[in-house]
């Protein structure tokens, strides 16, 4: 027997207000974005840290999203599986996403984490800029703009690891704290 | 040519531009998965409009969310605008944003340092 009284415990005291774990598809993604915003509108945060926050969710999402399309093309079907978590505590709310990714793609994403965390709040704008009016544009994702504008707008570092899960794969947990 | 609509959804905002009057509206959410493809009839008729534009041209642009694919494409859209204006000097851009809403003003503010266009910034109030 499933022990639900556990994980309807674990999700209580980690203050958990939605957690996902599947395949990160148009659909669901966007019926997760109309449930999150109901959680938002229920929760006691102000208007502006209320937007804030579904900016940045619509922005992660979105990244799984893309990520998970890109993934069906290449061998691994079982981890175009993906999870996603949103939780708060006093002092703020927290993204969490996770999906695989290739092992030649670590260092580089790492490198690029890395670089905008060091990234003061006016470095942070002439970079965004930089980007956007000279960055490619690809035909799904922002081209490279969904990190920079989660640390603009959280105004807090990115978190982030990397688990090995064998010689090719790699899971990548990204998190992002809105301050409440 | 043609006035062009397209009604707001939970994902695309609701668009209208009047050719004779000279209006771009762009209003509500911007956050679609795929926003070139949204944008891409928009570029079409601005395309159309800059060949023969109305004698002054207002851009209106009122936007609740907008995620990072969909601001490059109002940059291009955007950019489209500076030319015509680079041509007959009466284009306006009317940002909205909400009161409070810091990131939307930045993002405003983001754009008038990019482009050679005139800006104005106009602050609503929440709902």
């Amino acid at each position: 027997m499933v022990d639900l009284h556990h994980l309807f415990n674990v999700m209580t005291s980690n203050k958990i207000l939605l957690s996902y774990k599947g395949e990160a598809n148009k659909e669901i993604l966007s019926s997760m974005l109309d449930i999150l915003e109901q959680k938002i509108k229920d929760t006691d945060v102000s208007q502006k840290v209320q937007k804030k926050l579904y900016n940045i969710l619509v922005e992660s999402l979105q990244n799984l999203y893309h990520h998970n399309d890109i993934d069906q093309k290449i061998e691994h079907h079982l981890h175009s599986s993906s999870m996603f978590m949103l939780a708060k505590n006093e002092a703020f709310f927290k993204i969490c996403t996770g999906n695989f990714i290739a092992e030649n793609e670590v260092t580089k994403l790492e490198e690029r984490i890395i670089f905008l965390n060091s990234l003061d709040r006016d470095e942070l704008k002439a970079y965004h800029k930089e980007i956007l009016n000279n960055g490619q544009i690809s035909a799904k994702g922002g081209g490279g703009l969904g990190l920079i504008d989660m640390v603009r707008k959280s105004q807090n570092n990115l978190g982030y690891s990397f688990q090995k899960v064998d010689k090719n794969t790699y899971f990548f947990t990204l998190e992002v704290n809105v301050t409440i | 040519m043609d006035a062009f609509n397209i009604e707001g959804s939970a994902k695309t905002p609701e668009i209208a531009l009047n050719p004779e009057q000279g209006t771009i509206d762009i209003k509500g959410r911007s956050i679609p998965e795929n926003s070139v493809a949204f944008y891409n009839p928009i570029m079409d008729w601005l395309a159309a409009y800059t060949e023969k534009p109305a004698s002054q041209t207002t851009v209106n642009i009122e936007l609740e969310y907008f995620n990072t694919s969909s601001s490059k494409c109002i940059l291009d859209v955007l950019k489209k605008l500076e030319a015509l204006n680079q041509k007959s000097g009466n284009v306006h851009i009317n940002w909205y944003y909400e009161e409070d809403d810091e990131d939307m003003l930045e993002a405003g503010e983001d754009y008038e340092a990019i482009l050679n266009l005139p800006f104005k910034m106009i602050e609503t109030k929440e709902d």
